[in-house]
This record gives C-alpha cells, structure tokens and sequence, in this order.
C-alpha cells in the first residue's frame, strides 16, 4: 500500500510537494496543477479520438457499437474531474503566509531525483552492456547513493545479485533476460 | 462444498505445493519484516516468478507470500517501532512500548497468536460465504456487473485517499489507460500510436512493479538514512495460555471488524488495523493501558490486519473483482495463469477454488512454525541497510518486468509507472484506484455496452432488475455519503486554519 500524503501537512493546507527553492505548494496549487493535467488528459482523448482510433470515423462515436464509445465516455469523465478540481481551486481560500513559507526536505527529494536518474541510465545501459554487467555498476552506484560505504558489502553484492538473478531466470527458470552488446 | 474442499485438499497436499507455499511464507515474513518492503511489493515483484511454473505451484506461493508479509509486518514495528507494511502501523505503538519494557517475546508471541487465530477464523468465512455468493453471483447479468464494477471503483476512489476528487482522478485515470490497445468489440486499434506493443494494452504487471516497487526505491532514497533503534533482548516470560485465553473475545471482535472491511473492496489491512485497534480501546475498562504496552492493543492491531487477507479474496474470488492492490496484483497473476476468478470459476473448476482456500489453511498452520522461527531469529534482518537492500531489489524488478513477455518494451512500461508513483505519491494521488480501475475497465466496458446492446441503448436496464436495482441503491448511497464527506471537508484541507485536527 502506498504511503499517503503526510495527514498533518495535508490539513494544514500543504503538500509534499516543493517549488525550486524548496517552499512546499499548497494543496490549493497542487489542485490547479492537478485539474490543468485532468483537462489537458481529457481534452486531448477527444481531440485525438479521430486520430487515434483506426477503421472507424468520427461520426461514429455515439454509437455503443464504436469503439470510441467508452474512450468518449472516461475522456468526458476527466474532464468532470477537471470541472471538480477548478470549483475546489475557487472554493478554497489562499494559504496563509507563513505556511508557505514552511520548508520541506529539498536535499530528499534530489536524492530521489539522483536515484531516478541512476535507474534511467540503469534500464538504457543493460541493453548496452546486458544484465548482468549493468546490474552490477547500478549496484555500486545506487549503493553509494544510498550512502552505504562498506566495499565489502557493495562488492558482494554487486557480484552475488546478479550472478544469482541470473541463474535463477535463464537456468533454473528458463526465461530470458534482456542482453547488450556486450554479454 | 466438502467434498470440494476434501478435493481441493487433495490437489494441494503434494510435497511440491507444500515446499511453495512454505517457501511463499517465508519469502512473505522476510519481506514483511523489512521496512520499506510493502506486502504489494513483496507480492509483484514477486509474481514473475510463478508464471513459469504450474498453476498449483505458483499460486499457492504467491498466497504464502501475501499471508506472509502481513504477518512479517508486526516484528520490525515490534523491534524497531517501524512498521514493516502499513497493516502493522497500528501494531508498534503497544508492541514497541511492551518491547521497551524488556518484553520483546511476549510482544511478538501475542501477535502470532492472533494473527493465527484471525487468519483461521477468515478462511473458514471465505470457505463458507464463497461458495453461496457465487451461486447469487452466477445470475449476474450484465447490468448487475456493471453496477457492481461502479460500486467498486467508487468505494475504492472513496476510501483510497485523504480525498474523494483526487481518488476520482486516480480512477478515471486508470480507465483512460485501460483503453489503450485493442477495442474488445471490434478489434480497431486505440491510442496505440503506432506503438506495435500497445496493441496488447498496458502490461499490467511491469506498471504494478514500476508503481509500487520503483516508486518506493525512490521513496526511500528521498527519505535518507535513518538511524534505527533495534530492542534486541528476547526477555524472559513468553505468552502463557491464560493470557492467550483471555485475549481471544478481542482477538475474535477484531476479526469481526477485520474480515467486514477486508470482504469490502478498497478498505484493506492499513485501515482495518486502525478501527480493530480504536474499537478495542473504546471498549476496554482499562483503556488508559493503551500505548503502552498493552496486550490487547497488539492482539486488536495484529487481527485486524491478519482477518483482511482471506476476507480481500472473497470479492476476487466470486466477482473477479480486487479488493485492494496486493489482490490486484494476485488477480493479475491468476490472469497470467489463464484464470480468470468470478462465478464461472467456481461453477466450472470449484475443486480448483477450493485448492487455495486448502492453501490458506495450510499456510495458517505453518505460520505457527515459520512464526516461532521468526521471532527466534529473523527479527535481525531489520539490520540490513537500506544501501544493500534497494539496489538489489530494483535489478529484481528490471528482471521480473523483463520476464513477463520477454519484451524491452515492458521495461518501459515499468519505468515510466515508477516515475508515476512517485510523482503521484507525492501529490496525494491514491495509486490504488487506479491499479484497480485499469484491471476492471475491460469488464466495465464488455458488461455496460452488452446492457446497453440489450436494453437497445436504454438505461432502465440498470433499475427494472431486482438485483440491479439492489446494486443501483448500494451505489447511490455510497457515492452520496462520499460527496456528503467531501463537500463538509474543512477548508482547512486547503489553507491553514487554527484548530484544525487530523
């Protein structure tokens, strides 16, 4: 189960969600943020249905036959979602001053960017240098990341995953893993 | 029903589903007991693994896990006051107060029992509700599951979150995705873009592994290093039978609450724990015990959160329709098995139903075993650092999200579901509704064009049946008290007003 929004900061107006100078938005911004993607999702199923659905014209799309019928119908439901948010936005009074000004964790959420980072660059190299080779350089990376410092540990365990991934899928399973140029 | 249970048995009692379910288990204790790990994790990272081997292998492993987790969960909030899963938060605050006392054991041995306990009480609810539901579930017609699925997504879009509107979101969200790939009627492609591996839609396991583990890989390199206090003394005096005995009214009543919440869809262990927990204390004589170290605080948290696992399988098993996320996921793997739970199941393969409700037995006796083994020795895997930890579990996710169809693409689909978790985690977007709205929409989608196919594109199909007419009402009222709830929010959801409590 995920963990939900911090309860505290959430009634206090604020979400964990921090600007560029690391100010947490308030749910009031969160909300105008969230019903523009709502609109921009909705709004765009229906301005692409006639180009994203084969075989079937625009014409079509009333008919429970269509294949657009159901697209339509969770487009048109967004853009309620979108309609519910903006009235939430009005309703709503601006934050207070010097909750805005409250400060979240920004070093955190730049760790979590590096190690997003890290897992990007880890998905291109495996089809670089394939999976185990990759394995291995993301363990040590995202060890360190972790600031874990022990070579030891990381050593063992950059060698022992990906050797025992290895051969638990492609022998013991018989599933393929993804290869690079490399191995 | 016993005859199919006695054949289900007979299924599952062979050396190899007994050595998966138990390996399941201790899989399940061993992710549950380390914090961060969640049992959804726990269970699709997992679920690869099980989709090259037979069906009575796999599940019964998968089943382990789940059971596993949830109990695993209670040790580290015990021992370290961290709770292992959500389900065990309500746990640590009298199992770590009891521990600090010097009474780790009695801690950790009152909640085996009940979560022993819980748990059998649920099966033999499942084993006996089940089947009787799926005979009223059989005459479902279209618009009955229509209802049905709106019902589900509502409560779930409901209960899911701090909020109905971003729980909505996550859920028309789910649906939005759910239309990609190949219209079921027709065959036409939709929103492919040209991608040829969108024509099978969104590969529902590599998101899950994307959504909930890779998600929470970042979570936890956000949060940092945490240093964390390990209660490492054993003590002496363990859980005598008189006080076992005089848990068990509470231990029942928690259940009670366990197995209800757990049978409805989107209310899982996380929240059932919680009411367990503040029912007992509303209850007690002694309710000023509570918080620090009070027996009965562990027994109401621990069965409350254990009763939710059987009971989350009785809406899978008999509509086809997942309670939360970790059944989600499961339902996810029976699909990946070519079976498909609901009420056709059970009419056509009950022996096969009644096998997995034979699992869960079993695993309930071993869980004693594995139980006493995990309370002697595996409380010390609470040490392993975050740093050793998250990597290997993020090469577990490339490989498992890879196996699913040998495909680079779902490796693409699993990193783009990390990055929306993540994101949506930390907006206060609900990941469950849309999990769950994503595996219902096909059905959705077949049942209400048939009804409307039926009723020649007339809604009075949905309110002239006797039992769409039940459903109808069921709907109305939750979707009512939702929007009630919502509407009377304090504005203090939205800016700081004194006063305001959680």
């Amino acid at each position: 189960m995920p963990r939900l929004i911090d309860r505290k900061r959430y009634w206090q107006g604020l979400s964990e969600v921090p600007d560029f100078d690391g100010k947490l938005l308030t749910q009031r911004r969160v909300d105008m943020i969230l019903a523009f993607i709502a609109a921009i999702l909705g709004g765009g199923v229906l301005l692409l249905l006639p180009v994203q659905i084969s075989g079937e014209s625009v014409r079509a799309i009333g008919s429970i036959r269509s294949p657009a019928f159901f697209p339509v119908l969770g487009a048109l439901l967004m853009c309620l979602v979108a309609f519910l948010l903006v009235i939430r936005v009005i309703r709503a009074a601006p934050a207070r001053a010097d909750v805005v000004e409250e400060k979240t964790d920004l070093p955190g959420v730049k760790r979590a960017g590096l190690m997003g980072a890290m897992i990007l660059v880890y998905g291109g190299l495996v089809f670089v240098l394939g999976m185990v080779l990759a394995s291995a350089l993301f363990i040590v990376g995202a060890s360190l990341a972790f600031g874990y410092r022990n070579p030891w540990g990381i050593g063992l365990l950059a060698v022992l995953t990906p050797v025992l991934v290895y051969l638990m899928f492609e022998k013991l399973l018989n599933v393929l893993l993804p290869t690079g140029w490399v191995f | 029903m016993l005859e199919h249970l006695i054949a289900g048995f007979a299924i599952m009692f062979t050396a190899v589903t007994i050595v998966s379910a138990a390996a399941g288990l201790l899989a399940g204790i061993l992710v549950g007991a380390l914090p961060g790990l969640t049992a959804t994790m726990a269970v699709a990272v997992l679920a690869p693994f099980t989709f090259f081997i037979d069906v009575s292998i796999g599940i019964p492993f998968l089943l382990g896990v789940y059971k596993g987790a949830i109990y695993g969960g209670s040790i580290p909030a015990i021992t370290i006051n961290t709770p292992g899963t959500a389900a065990s938060a309500a746990t640590a605050i009298d199992g770590n107060a009891l521990a600090r006392r010097g009474r780790v054991r009695l801690a950790l041995e009152t909640s085996l029992f009940t979560s022993v306990l819980a748990d059998l009480v649920s099966t033999i609810v499942l084993i006996l509700v089940a089947a009787p539901l799926a005979s009223i579930a059989i005459r479902f017609g279209p618009p009955e599951f229509v209802l049905l699925y709106l019902f589900a997504l509502t409560m779930i879009a409901g209960v899911s979150g701090v909020d109905f509107v971003k729980g909505l979101f996550s859920a028309v969200a789910g649906l939005l995705l759910a239309i990609i790939g190949l219209d079921p009627m027709s065959g036409y492609q939709r929103f492919t873009f040209g991608i040829t591996e969108l024509m099978g839609g969104i590969s529902l396991i590599p998101l899950l592994i994307g959504m909930f583990a890779l998600s929470e890989v970042m979570i936890q390199a956000e949060a940092g290093r945490r240093p964390r206090e390990l209660v490492d003394v054993l003590g002496a005096g363990g859980l005598t039978w008189r006080k076992a005995r005089a848990l068990i009214p509470v231990a029942l009543r928690s259940t009670s609450i366990g197995t209800a919440l757990g049978a409805l869809p989107g209310l899982g262990a996380e929240i059932a724990c919680w009411i367990a927990y503040g029912v007992t204390k509303r209850r007690s004589k002694r309710p000023q015990r509570f918080g620090k170290g009070s027996l009965a605080g562990i027994a109401a948290a621990e069965a409350g959160n254990n009763a939710v696992v059987p009971a989350a399988l009785i809406p899978m098993m008999v509509f086809g329709i997942p309670g939360d996320t970790i059944t989600a996921v499961l339902l996810g793997a029976f699909m990946a098995h070519d079976l498909m739970p609901g009420p056709l199941l059970f009419d056509r393969s009950p022996e096969l139903i009644y096998s997995f409700f034979a699992v869960l037995l079993l695993t309930n006796v071993l869980l004693i075993g594995f139980g006493f083994f995990a309370i002697r020795h595996l409380r010390h895997i609470t040490r392993i650092p975050a740093g050793l930890l998250y990597p290997a579990v993020t090469v577990l996710c490339f490989a498992g999200a890879f196996s699913v169809n040998n495909s680079s693409f779902d490796l693409v689909i699993m990193l783009a579901g990390g990055i929306l978790g993540y994101g949506m985690r930390k907006v206060g977007l609900p990941i469950p509704p849309l999990v769950i709205a994503l595996l219902l929409a096909p059905g959705l989608e077949n049942t209400l064009r048939q009804s409307l196919m039926l009723s020649a594109g007339s809604f009075d199909i949905f309110y002239t049946r006797p039992i769409a007419l039940a459903l109808l009402t069921m709907l109305v009222v939750s979707v009512s008290m939702l929007v009630w709830r919502q509407w009377n929010l304090p504005k203090s959801s939205h800016s700081l007003s004194e006063g305001t409590t959680q």
